[in-house]
């Protein structure tokens, strides 16, 4: 009955007191709207590849040591390592995988560049037991020239038709397809379109089986992922033990005879490996070539933290809304209490409509959620689903989540009313206490502080994001296509160049092997001259064409770029930094030897100039050292770069197409602008920078919330005095001012204390750049004007509405 | 029914402290009709909160209905309240969110009567008070008098033994004041305690027995009604 009651007078209130109600619910529903999201988001990504069974038990292992000077710490492993490791008692299964390149796939008609294809071993679906629609998983991987599809690919290839024994095409090697399956969950460390068989990889060498060979027994050759399952029980740490003792046999006699060549006396080679669960993969692993990026726990804690905090927020401004009309409460509590309510009674009703209002709010919060969800995944770059809302546990969580709410925002309301006493209440002698308003006072300095901290943090990094995008980066990024996949024109490159240059409004054409931001290839090269004689040098290379120089618009320091001719074909371009790594003081003609590549082993290049410093990876690292080479006739490259001019006519796509298909045989053609593949380097940073501004606009909604709430409640407590005031002749300014200054300090201190925190995170984030901008102390000083200016406008507004009223009649009330 | 004995009611801030009451003695027996009467801040509100047991004295006694509420605990004295007294003010006092016939119920769920025989009571008391076709109004659509006969029948629905009331012609004009007095005569008539505080000697000369109050002391009282 009682319950019955409270509701019913919860429901009135609300309704009554609409424009409290409404800014209580809005504020509430906007810290739930976030809570649930950061629940999926944390159950998103704690989820990680759990979907497997007996997911515990499974491991990847991983490479650490070092070759030399440069350390390996890796996600890769040596192709004949699971094999050793297969005779381990504790370990169960096994399996290996190499992921494939961005290849044509067809079947008939239907052509697809696709780079979604690995290579697995017949034991893939033992250790990675996802549901097969057709197909049987132990088996779908035997032999040479074998597919399985996940179950959207299929669609994409077959529609409607049974795919099974359907024969697909890459380029040139026919495979099978003897499965589907159900794709990788979004929460996986790795996604694949197709999981060709291992032994397949035969059949694309097969006409290069020594290098084939090698690459299966080189044990330095970090070349393919291996996941282990081992017996429950097992200590990973036994297992590491056992593997690094066994693989001393197969690996001790490469490494001895890899030293026993002159250039690596008296360097070490290192290589052990170790077992990484497979569920800390997303989380805790930071490794080089890794398969898809993958996060720390740092983020979950701060998106806990942050929401938390919001959470908090929008509280403490529920309890200074409802708060604010404590002077209707006071007397309907002394109603209560003198028609016999026990001080129980009344603290049950405050919670009961705390919780009414909670469950309003979160009723709206899910809603917003579910219409939010969308525009969160596509800002935040995450794939959550407010079906993951679906067990108990989470049901659990959104009670326990309106359960705090309501604690949180009703515990003080029903303890300070319930508390007072009636004759108390009549005589007009109750006071909140001062000590009440400094923690109200310091909670608004907090939401300004927080509000003005993660504007001035967006703004620096919206300052260093627009100076990466400004910046020189030593060559001309803009009007420039790239299109991908490049050797399908074979040898027609010529000819291919030749017709797209005829094309109106096409400045330039080169052909290059890595775009700036790919990862380069890596050569070992041996320099006679300098200080320290013969020294041997590991350095990234790009292999382009002579075109290439002028097509990026680089700029030359000294000597030539290379150029076609045959003569260049030996010739060498190194940027500033390389000269210095190697220490040549003359440049022109020096001799450097190219080491440890079978093809070149031995080969003498020279310098023929030197290019200004350009920025071939991103702003996070400084410029390295870089070598620029021709391509071989026969080398395998990526890209073809188109210059166009920058007011060029629509068509100019068309066009590109139209010779593209002519040369390419029907493959199909895909392109991008190589300005956009630069701002994707920064993709993390975008992604930081989009969370911090939607927390900062969230910040700014909830502050000013609190500065409502606590104006409304501020004036409430000071009413009597204010009305007194106004009676007796003072003006509304001076009231309003009366206001301003009990405000004043708090919103100031909030604004310096945001100032030094918010540059010490800037910094922090900053530090990961090795070229970066500070926001200047003006663009920090606007932002605290403006935070500063728009509170006290918030104040002043809210206060004018509450001194606007008859003074005689709120004076009545007291 | 009730017993001051040297009652004193100070209270304390941090520099001053008033005496709102001091050495008063009082009885009131069961079916007297008293007004206690005296100059703003004599002590008569706080007189009424103490006989009403909405607050305790410095020192002294008070006895109600025999027992010595005094020196009990909040719980205690609402307890003892619950049913037993009735309170009614000058500003009305009724919770804006809740109905006519929600207001009156009120005082019967905190007694905790099962659902009809609130009904049946509420019922019975608003028909008695010519309220009963404002049973689903809320306060704000009521006159003032209606108000306070709401009040009333507020303090009526538990058929208490006492009803207190603080100046509950304070807020009305003459002729709604002069139907509120009448009314809690016409209570008194039928047995009925009923104390009321005022400050309108007219309205005072409707009861049988009149406490004059000044700066916390009892200074007279008419016994009329004792004669």
């Amino acid at each position: 009955m009682f319950l019955y009651h409270y509701i019913k007078v919860a429901l009135r209130s609300i309704y009554k007191h609409k424009r409290y109600a409404l800014l209580n619910i809005i504020g509430l529903s906007v810290g739930v709207t976030l809570s649930v999201v950061v629940l999926l988001f944390v159950k998103f990504e704690l989820n990680y590849d759990t979907w497997f069974s007996n997911s515990e038990d499974i491991y990847r292992v991983t490479s650490k040591g070092k070759i030399g000077i440069n350390q390996i710490n890796g996600a890769s492993t040596p192709l004949p390592l699971l094999q050793v490791m297969e005779a381990i008692p504790a370990v169960e299964k096994g399996t290996k995988i190499i992921p494939g390149s961005n290849k044509l796939v067809s079947y008939e008609q239907k052509k697809f560049n696709e780079d979604g294809f690995f290579f697995g071993d017949s034991s893939f679906f033992n250790v990675f037991d996802l549901n097969f629609i057709s197909g049987n998983p132990s088996e779908a991987l035997n032999g040479p020239g074998k597919v399985v599809l996940t179950v959207g690919t299929a669609k994409r290839y077959f529609g409607y038709q049974n795919p099974i024994g359907k024969i697909i095409n890459r380029e040139g090697i026919e495979l099978e397809v003897t499965g589907v399956c159900e794709p990788m969950p979004d929460a996986s460390h790795f996604h694949f379109d197709f999981m060709g068989s291992l032994s397949t990889i035969d059949v694309i060498f097969k006409r290069d089986t020594a290098l084939l060979n090698d690459w299966k027994e080189n044990w330095l050759a970090l070349n393919c992922y291996t996941y282990v399952r081992l017996l429950p029980g097992a200590v990973p740490f036994d297992i590491e033990k056992s593997i690094n003792q066994e693989k001393e046999k197969y690996l001790l006699p490469q490494i001895n005879e890899i030293l026993k060549e002159e250039d690596f006396l008296n360097q070490e080679i290192l290589l052990d490996f170790f077992l990484q669960p497979l569920q800390d993969i997303h989380l805790y692993s930071d490794l080089d070539h890794e398969l898809e990026p993958t996060s720390k726990p740092i983020y979950i804690s701060i998106f806990i933290f942050v929401a938390g905090f919001i959470l908090l927020l929008t509280c403490v401004n529920s309890v200074n809304l409802t708060t604010a009309r404590s002077n209707r409460r006071f007397k309907e509590v002394a109603v209560r209490k003198i028609l016999g309510a026990e001080r129980r009674y009344l603290i049950i009703q405050f919670f009961v409509e705390a919780f009414v209002i909670s469950l309003l709010a979160m009723f709206i919060g899910l809603v917003l959620v579910e219409l939010l969800l969308p525009v969160f995944n596509q800002l935040f770059q995450i794939k959550l689903q407010v079906s993951q809302i679906k067990d108990i546990e989470d049901i659990g969580y959104v009670l326990v989540l309106t359960f705090l709410v309501s604690i949180f925002s009703g515990s003080y309301p029903a303890f300070f009313f319930s508390g007072l006493k009636p004759g108390q209440i009549f005589k007009g002698n109750f006071r909140m206490s001062r000590s009440g308003l400094v923690v109200r006072g310091l909670i608004l300095t907090s939401q300004v502080m927080v509000m003005l901290f993660l504007l001035i943090v967006a703004a620096g990094m919206l300052w260093q994001v627009r100076y990466i995008q400004k910046a020189d980066v030593g060559f001309d990024k803009e009007h420039l296509l790239v299109l991908e996949r490049g050797y399908a024109v074979g040898k027609n490159l010529d000819a291919f160049k030749g017709e797209l240059n005829d094309i109106e409004g096409v400045e330039n054409v080169a052909v290059s092997m890595s775009l700036p931001g790919d990862e380069y290839y890596q050569v070992s090269f041996r320099y006679r001259g300098g200080e320290s004689d013969r020294k041997v040098f590991l350095l990234p290379v790009n292999y382009v064409d002579g075109d290439y120089f002028e097509t990026l618009g680089l700029k030359l320091k000294k000597g030539k770029f290379l150029s076609g001719n045959c003569k260049d074909s030996l010739g060498i371009v190194l940027n500033v930094q390389a000269l210095e790594e190697l220490g040549i003081k003359k440049p022109l003609g020096e001799r450097l030897e190219i080491i440890g590549m079978k093809a070149s082993d031995g080969w003498e290049v020279s310098l023929s100039g030197v290019v200004d410093d350009f920025h071939f990876e991103s702003f996070n690292v400084p410029i390295k050292p870089l070598v620029i080479m021709l391509l071989g006739k026969k080398t395998h490259f990526n890209y073809i770069l188109v210059r166009y001019a920058p007011q060029v006519n629509d068509g100019l796509s068309g066009e590109i197409e139209r010779v593209w298909d002519k040369y390419s045989n029907g493959e199909p053609l895909e392109s991008f602008e190589l300005k956009d593949r630069i701002s994707s380097l920064y993709e993390e940073e975008f992604r930081v920078l989009k969370i911090i501004s939607v927390f900062a606009v969230l910040s700014i909604f909830l502050t000013f919330l609190g500065v409502i709430s606590l104006v409304a409640f501020i004036t409430e407590y000071n009413g009597r005095q204010y009305s007194i005031k106004k009676i007796i002749g003072a003006a509304k300014q001076d009231i309003m001012m009366d206001v301003l200054r009990v405000f004043g300090g708090y919103l100031i201190l909030g604004i310096l204390l945001a100032i030094p925190l918010s540059y010490l995170a800037l910094q922090g984030w900053l530090s990961s750049f090795a070229y970066y901008k500070d926001l200047p102390v003006w663009g920090i000083g606007v932002l605290a004007i403006l935070v500063g200016g728009v509170s006290f406008v918030a104040v002043l507004v809210q206060s004018y509405r509450a001194v606007s009223d008859n003074p005689v009649l709120r004076l009545q009330d007291y | 029914m009730l017993h001051a004995r040297n009652l004193v009611k100070v209270y304390r801030t941090e520099d001053v402290e008033t005496v709102a009451l001091s050495n008063v003695n009082i009885d009131i027996e069961k079916g007297e009709f008293v007004a206690v009467m005296g100059p703003s801040g004599c002590g008569k509100t706080t007189l009424l909160n103490i006989l009403g047991l909405l607050d305790t004295p410095t020192s002294g006694e008070v006895f109600f209905m025999g027992y010595d509420v005094g020196k009990y605990k909040e719980r205690k004295r609402i307890q003892l309240r619950r049913g037993n007294i009735g309170f009614v003010f000058q500003n009305f006092n009724l919770i804006d969110e809740l109905t006519v016939f929600e207001n009156v119920e009120l005082p019967l769920i905190y007694l905790k009567y099962g659902r009809r025989e609130r009904q049946k009571r509420v019922e019975a008391v608003l028909e008695r008070l010519t309220l009963a076709h404002r049973c689903r109004h809320y306060p704000v659509q009521l006159s003032g008098g209606q108000q306070q006969f709401v009040a009333i029948a507020r303090a009526l629905v538990t058929n208490p033994n006492l009803i207190l009331a603080d100046e509950p012609t304070g807020n009305l004009d003459s002729a709604n004041g002069d139907d509120v007095m009448g009314l809690l005569g016409e209570l008194n008539e039928e047995g009925m305690t009923v104390v009321t505080v005022t400050h309108s000697p007219s309205d005072a000369d409707k009861t049988n027995r009149i406490i004059q109050l000044f700066d916390g002391h009892v200074i007279t009282e008419s016994i009329r009604g004792r004669l």
